[in-house]
């Protein structure tokens, strides 16, 4: 029979192996998250990208105006990849802007800069959501 | 004869701890490998992703947003331009380009071919470990289309395969799905 030093022994070595077994797994299991985070990190950047040229291309062909961009931009989208087998949300968003990208505080009805931000994230994979920018220019292309 | 019990039984559970740590160390092991293997991979998927982006940007450059597309399969891509990819200017010469994915794999997976007039361009040799790839065109509306006239921007499917750090493992794979535009025709209005 064991007396009760060894059955507390026995409870602290218990204790102290399944501690470690357990921070083998969680660095293992974080391991293979960022793995897939990775490759989430890839699949929102393009998607992200994928819009802004979508509004260059718009702009281009004159299928939209430059003062449409905060109209049309101001949006969410969920995009179901079945490729990939994953969902991603965008949120959309169109702000006039200064040149250099920053907002502006009060609205210039004479700006010439309009910022679109693709803020992406996932259900599942990517641990942080994706921001991608882009500045676009009123030209006489595109009034 | 309990004592004798006792360590035989500390003798067990010893060795099962003991057993339990050395697979741990191996799962680690092969995590770390993969990892390793992986970052390499992401790159690959990166430069490949935005090298086929600003390849179909410039297609039909000199021609009609109807005239740029050749051929629009599901499995290869060929278009007009006068931009020369080879020597990266535009050119007097009419030019074609051919996007498609080697018949043959290797142990880097399969090739992905990009030719201008029927040559394999010299500075894309890099784009390695592509296993799949599949094309979805969209016309100017944002319309599936098969006919090329049509074609405005195309939607890649990708897959990439990397061996497995440990042989007879099964190998690393990763997808990408990416749209990209035919500047150049939405330039000229689409």
């Amino acid at each position: 029979m064991m007396n009760l030093m060894e059955m507390i022994s026995v409870l602290l070595a218990v204790v102290f192996f399944t501690s470690i077994a357990l921070i083998y797994n969680r660095s293992a299991w974080n391991q293979r998250e960022r793995l897939y985070d990775a490759n989430s990190f890839v699949q929102a950047t393009l998607l992200a990208h994928t819009v802004l040229d979508e509004v260059d291309a718009k702009l281009f062909s004159a299928q939209i105006k430059f003062v449409n961009i905060k109209n049309q931009y101001n949006t969410t989208r969920s995009m179901n990849l079945t490729h990939v087998g994953e969902t991603y949300n965008l949120t959309i968003t169109a702000v006039d802007a200064d040149s250099t990208g920053v907002p502006l505080a009060v609205p210039d009805p004479d700006n010439i800069f309009t910022k679109v931000t693709v803020r992406v994230s996932a259900s599942a994979g990517l641990k942080h959501t994706v921001s991608m920018s882009r500045l676009y220019t009123k030209t006489h292309l595109n009034t | 004869m309990s004592t004798l019990i006792d360590v035989l039984g500390a003798m067990v559970i010893g060795s099962m701890l003991m057993l339990m740590m050395i697979t741990f160390q191996y799962q680690l092991r092969d995590t770390a490998d993969a990892a390793i293997y992986m970052t390499g991979m992401v790159e690959e998927m990166q430069k490949a992703s935005s090298k086929l982006n600003s390849i179909i940007a410039l297609a039909g450059v000199g021609y009609t947003p109807t005239t740029t597309v050749a051929i629009a399969d599901t499995n290869r891509l060929k278009f007009y331009t006068k931009w020369d990819y080879q020597n990266d200017r535009i050119s007097s010469n009419p030019h074609t380009l051919e996007i498609k994915l080697a018949t043959t794999a290797t142990s880097l997976g399969r090739s992905l071919m990009i030719t201008q007039d029927g040559v394999l361009l010299n500075d894309l040799g890099y784009l390695l470990w592509v296993d799949g790839l599949r094309f979805i065109y969209y016309t100017k509306t944002n319309t599936l289309t098969t006919a090329p006239a049509q074609v405005r921007s195309a939607e890649l499917w990708l897959t990439f395969r990397h061996n497995a750090p440990k042989a007879g493992q099964k190998p690393l794979r990763t997808r990408l799905q990416q749209r990209c535009y035919f500047m150049n025709s939405y330039l000229q209005g689409a």
